[in-house]
């Protein structure tokens, strides 16, 4: 009952936040378009047309976004870039937040020697260079989309893991749960009704700040040809595809930029928005 | 005429229910010291925010101030009067201070802006100053942070800071509320020289009426933003004209009432505590090796009967809530044992079974952190019923905790509420009824009103004192204001630095203290009536923040009666009847009440 | 005893600084190993001979732990071994070579970025909720929102390709304006994380107690902000420089690949795409050493400067 009051409160004050109702409003519409899109439009993402090559946008033969140096229609390949984007996105930042929510919450609960043995591991990774190490493990290994999601997954969970096991920490001195100790309320319950519910808003903000952070490092590779491969593709492989035609067609590169610029803005802002509603320290500046 | 005069002063803030500040208007003479009282909430703050000009830009201020016949409105109206003929010491020191800059530093900055020393004779400068307000070791603490420094000196800095610009105006916000009582009797005895010696003004900012009883010589009431009265101390101290200043000056008063009777005359110990010592070990950042150990209780011994309060007093530091942590069991390493009706309890929580554990309840200081915030006011009390009881039905169980509300007088249309959506004192309610459903036998309140207003206070007080007499309820009642531990407390415990410095009947010890801090603790209260002179600081300095062990008393650097022997053997608590005491001239000395 | 603190904190964060470059070192020349295939596989089949000459010639017969002592020990002389690609370079004269072009880039954004940041954030701050403060704030938010792999293309779209002002690639010009565009790309992203950073941080600063009182102080605003205010805002920006500096790392691989600087990202993006191993091995290890380096040199900087740090 309590918990579905309390996140009735929260859904009452995101929505009286404009900013995040109109930045989520935005990336649905993204998205819906991403799924629709391609299957409306007459061209596939493969079919190749070497007498249409480099077209500008027109609305004949209904190349929307024009056609990139192979011909192909470029409307629907930006949407499969969007889709895989996105996919490997959210994927990657749910692995993070899985390894980074109960690594963070044991090292945080358990505290002590177990907390700092964990924590000197991940101060440890955190001084890496990690964007290198996965471009080193893309050139020893075969290039695959699982190995992008660990890739990925594995230098995202360090921010999660931190952050969470310092609200558990904190969370666990509180006098509350102090209290519920002394009553006799068992560990378990400790952690189910007494933490959780007060790290959720936490982890919902850091999540949205997460997704952006994995297409970045996604599109990073993949404009390096390191990431998605040919004919498949991505946002970062369609704006390292628009570099080297944007002298003659300046909307093979400015068409996928802006649409990834946008879905980036949009998870910022919406991170941003979120973190002013939910994070009460921020709401105290 | 009116060195300060305030007419019609409003406060609004866009959003807020109602003005901060809503009609407000006194004056102050030139010399004169004014006390501005009232509980919080009630604009005190914020009018001194409006006089400097510091009030956020989103406050609207309408009303007229002037200052010295100048009129205080426009912009830049204020600029050339802060320090130069207004200077602000505000509550919390540690906060009010720059923790980047060390002490000479910032005052430095202050002597610079205002022509009254170059960049090479500040430092000189800065150290007179600090002499001047009676800080030990002015050379050293210049080169201090203000983390570096205790608590009163910190509250030293601010004022010498205010005053070095020589203004005609003191405004003292609240300057000893986070203070311990033996602090807090020094900085008042500072003000009342400085007073002496240089004529200024003061206007001083407090919810204690004792404060403004022994050092103001006109005070006006606030409540609600609103004005109640004004008038000479003693006139109004004598014939309140508002019933809302009756019932604040009732409540100070209803503080400084006498113990109670003892409810029950059952004699068993119900709660044990038998040489109980509580370390920590600290390990700052920068240390690689080693941890050092920090003794917060040392070897303490104490029973508590059925039905009776023991209140335990001391300065911040001194150990109270290290020794209430140990009886439930929270503490890390502790030495020596509890008993409960004679068994032995386990050290640690976790090794407490169920059926134990609800006989030993807490109530904290500061209700906005011990409930949960994710949880309604009804949850918070079914919990525990939940836990011990989760054999009852829903309706049985809905019926209970709606009781249990109803007895700690909460509206049971509150039940839905989040902690946030309660006033402080609803919460505390909230916090007890938690406390209350699981039926202990002995509730430890940790400072449990001291974050309260005085009428807010004397509400829960009389809850307590119900409870206590309806089930013979044990309470420990921590806290560092001697006032309300008089009213509530049967016997009183005095710890300094970790150890039980006395232990006594409530009027016995208040009435013919036999230990010299107990002495000083009693006489650092602020009397409730202007007719009493305030007396001076009886101690001086603050109790280390890192106490060693010493060979002999803990409390020789700072006791004016101390001989030879104090600082080389400890003194033992003496047996017997009567107040029992460590000290080695406890019988020597005639330390009798003072009132 | 001031000074001794500070000075065994430095110490310790050396001490901790060593075993995480060795995990560096092992964990990267490990994958190496652990990767199935060597660096020749994808060439034409080469005779059994050859190809055993080869692995000689490259001390690939070793077993692992002889391997690893020989690289670890060239590694102390400074010798990170032969190059796959390019025999008759050695990893180290590739990266030397490159190496100080990369440095200037870098060095150069680096204060570009901490000059436009900290006056924007600083402004901005100091005029809360004005329209100055809202036209940076949204200009921050939108530029930490733009890849920096499209900042690079879109500067040489209107500078070079439409508007002609500067050379659009390396090789095609000379003189100094060919570093304008680069230092400008790399510097970017990080002028908005800065600006992002410098504005919260001086805010939360401006509103806190201690301002307050030096405002009841009558001190100026001058004196405020650069007494009172400009250190303990500083201090959240000094331990964003350690991810600042990989920022710049990273971006460099892309800017130098989109302006074809002839630097250290180029040299890595092409062993990489080459399969280059000892090459990409060498430059990953130089930049890790780099960032714990200079990772090291903040926390050591922020010891010295944060008094609630120092003593406790």
């Amino acid at each position: 009952m309590s918990i579905r009051a309390a996140l009735g409160q929260v859904a009452a004050r995101l929505v009286r936040s404009r900013l995040v109702v109109a930045t989520a409003g935005i990336l649905l519409a993204i998205a819906a378009l991403a799924v629709v899109g391609p299957l409306l439009s007459p061209h596939s993402y493969l079919e190749a047309d070497f007498d249409r090559r480099l077209l500008a946008p027109t609305l004949a033969d209904l190349h929307l976004f024009g056609t990139d140096d192979l011909g192909r229609d470029l409307f629907v390949r930006c949407l499969l870039g969007v889709q895989v984007t996105l996919v490997v996105a959210i994927v990657a930042s749910v692995v993070s937040l899985v390894i980074g929510v109960v690594y963070g919450a044991i090292a945080g609960y358990a505290g002590g020697r177990v907390d700092s043995a964990m924590m000197r591991l991940v101060d440890t990774l955190y001084a890496l260079p990690f964007i290198f190490f996965v471009i080193l493990l893309m050139v020893y290994f075969e290039r695959n989309f699982l190995l992008i999601f660990v890739a990925i997954g594995a230098i995202n969970w360090l921010d999660m893991a931190r952050i969470v096991r310092g609200q558990t920490m904190s969370l666990k001195e509180r006098e509350f749960v102090e209290a519920a100790r002394l009553t006799g309320v068992s560990p378990g319950r400790i952690l189910f009704r007494h933490i959780t519910p007060n790290l959720m808003g936490v982890v919902v903000v850091y999540v949205t700040l997460t997704v952006p952070q994995a297409m970045l490092v996604e599109s990073f590779l993949s404009f390096l040809g390191l990431g998605i491969q040919e004919p498949q593709t991505s946002l970062g492989s369609l704006v390292n595809n628009g570099v080297r035609q944007m002298e003659q067609a300046p909307w093979v590169l400015l068409i996928p930029a802006s649409l990834l610029a946008l879905i980036l803005a949009s998870f910022n802002f919406l991170g941003d928005g979120l973190r002013d509603v939910l994070d009460p320290r921020s709401r105290e500046r | 005429m009116s060195l300060l005069e305030i007419r019609d002063l409003c406060i609004h803030y866009p959003g807020a229910d109602r003005p901060a500040v809503d009609g407000l208007s006194f004056a102050l003479a030139a010399g004169e010291s004014v006390g501005l009282v009232g509980e919080s909430g009630s604009g005190k703050t914020q009018t001194a925010l409006a006089v400097l000009g510091l009030l956020p830009d989103q406050a609207r201020v309408s009303g007229r101030m002037r200052f010295d016949g100048k009129d205080l409105a426009g912009p830049g109206a204020h600029a050339s009067l802060r320090a130069r003929r207004i200077g602000m010491v505000f509550q919390d020191p540690l906060a009010a201070l720059n923790p980047y800059l060390t002490v000479a530093e910032q005052l430095g900055l202050v002597l610079r802006r205002h022509r009254l020393a170059t960049r090479r004779e500040a430092r000189q400068r800065v150290i007179d100053m600090l002499e001047r307000i009676g800080l030990p070791d002015p050379p050293r603490q210049a080169r201090a942070y203000p983390r570096e420094l205790s608590g009163g000196m910190r509250q030293r800095v601010m004022i010498a800071a205010a005053l070095a610009a020589g203004p005609d105006l003191l405004i003292a916000d609240e300057p000893t509320t986070a203070l311990d009582v033996t602090v807090q009797a020094q900085i008042l005895t500072l003000l009342r020289d400085l007073r002496r010696d240089t004529g200024i003004a003061l206007l001083l900012i407090t919810h204690d009426l004792g404060i403004v009883a022994g050092n103001c010589e006109r005070l006006v009431v606030v409540d609600r933003g609103r004005m109640l009265e004004t008038g000479t101390t003693k006139d109004v101290f004598a014939r309140p004209g508002h019933a809302r200043s009756a019932e604040l000056l009732r409540a100070a008063r209803d503080d400084a009432q006498k113990a109670p009777d003892m409810m029950s005359s059952e004699r068993r110990p119900l709660l044990g505590i038998h040489g109980v010592g509580v370390r920590y070990s600290e390990s700052g950042r920068g240390a690689i090796w080693g941890r050092r150990q920090l003794a917060a209780v040392r070897d303490l011994s104490v029973r508590l009967r059925p039905g009776e309060t023991l209140g335990i007093v001391g300065e911040s530091g001194s150990g109270k809530t290290s020794l209430a942590r140990a009886v439930l069991g929270l503490v890390q390493e502790m030495s020596g044992s509890v008993s409960f009706l004679g068994r032995t309890l386990p050290a640690r929580l976790e090794d407490r079974d169920k059926g134990l554990r609800r006989h030993l309840q807490l109530v904290f200081q500061n209700p906005g952190s011990s409930l949960n915030p994710a949880m309604t006011a009804y949850d918070c009390v079914a919990e525990p019923l939940k836990v011990h009881a989760p054999e009852l039905a829903g309706a049985e169980q809905r019926a209970r905790v709606m009781r249990m509300l109803e007895r700690v007088g909460l509206d049971p249309g509150l039940e839905a509420r989040y902690p946030h959506e309660l006033s402080g004192g609803q919460a505390q309610r909230v916090a007890i009824a938690r406390a209350l459903i699981a039926n202990p036998s002995v509730l430890i309140c940790d400072e449990a009103v001291a974050s309260l207003d005085a009428t807010v206070r004397q509400g829960i007080l009389r809850l307590l004192a119900d409870e206590q007499r309806r089930t013979a309820l044990a309470i420990l009642f921590i806290s560092h204001d001697l006032h309300v531990v008089r009213q509530f407390s049967h016997r009183v415990l005095v710890m300094y630095m970790g150890r039980l410095v006395e232990l006594a009947e409530t009027s016995s010890l208040f009435e013919r203290p036999q230990h010299p801090y107990t002495r000083a603790l009693i006489d650092s209260i602020p009397v409730v009536d202007p007719d009493v002179a305030p007396a001076d600081a009886s101690i001086e300095g603050e109790a280390p923040r890192m106490p060693g062990d010493l060979p002999g008393c803990a409390f020789e650097p700072r006791c004016r009666y101390a001989v030879d022997r104090c600082s080389a053997e400890r003194p033992e608590l003496s047996a017997g009847a009567g107040n029992r005491v460590a000290c080695h001239r406890a019988g020597e000395l005639e330390l009798g009440a003072r009132r | 005893m001031q000074q001794t603190g500070a000075l065994r904190f430095a110490l310790m964060r050396v001490v901790s600084a060593v075993p995480t470059l060795l995990l560096v070192i092992s964990l990267a020349f490990l994958m190496m190993r652990a990767a199935p295939g060597g660096p020749f596989d994808e060439e034409r089949a080469l005779p059994a001979e050859t190809a055993a000459n080869v692995a000689r010639a490259y001390h690939l017969d070793e077993t692992l732990p002889q391997q690893f002592a020989r690289y670890m020990s060239g590694l102390l002389r400074g010798d990170l071994g032969p190059s796959f690609r390019y025999p008759d370079y050695s990893v180290s004269e590739l990266i030397g070579g490159a190496l100080p072009l990369s440095l200037q880039l870098g060095t150069l954004a680096m204060l570009l970025a901490l000059l436009l940041g900290l006056a924007a954030g600083i402004s901005a701050a100091l005029v809360r909720n004005t329209f100055v403060d809202r036209v940076l704030t949204g200009l921050a938010l939108t530029g930490i929102s733009i890849p920096i792999f499209v900042i690079a293309p879109l500067l040489v779209l209107v500078f070079a390709v439409e508007l002609g002002w500067l050379p659009a690639s390396w090789s095609g010009s000379g003189g100094q304006a060919r570093l304008l565009l680069p230092v400008l790309a790399l510097a970017l992203p990080q002028v908005a994380y800065i600006t992002r950073l410098t504005r919260a941080s001086m805010i939360e600063v401006m509103e806190s107690d201690f301002i307050r009182t030096a405002k009841a102080q009558g001190l100026g605003m001058p004196t405020i902000v650069r007494s009172h205010a400009l250190k303990p805002a500083m201090l959240p920006l000094l331990s964003y420089m350690g991810p600042a500096i990989a920022g710049i790392l990273t971006g460099s691989v892309v800017v130098e690949q989109i302006f074809g600087v002839p630097g250290l990202g180029q040299l890595f993006v092409r062993g990489a795409l080459n399969r280059d191993y000892t090459l990409v091995l060498g430059i990953v290890i130089l930049y890790a050493a780099l960032v714990i380096a200079l990772n090291l040199v903040v926390d050591i900087l922020y010891g010295y400067l944060d008094p609630r740090i120092r003593r406790r």
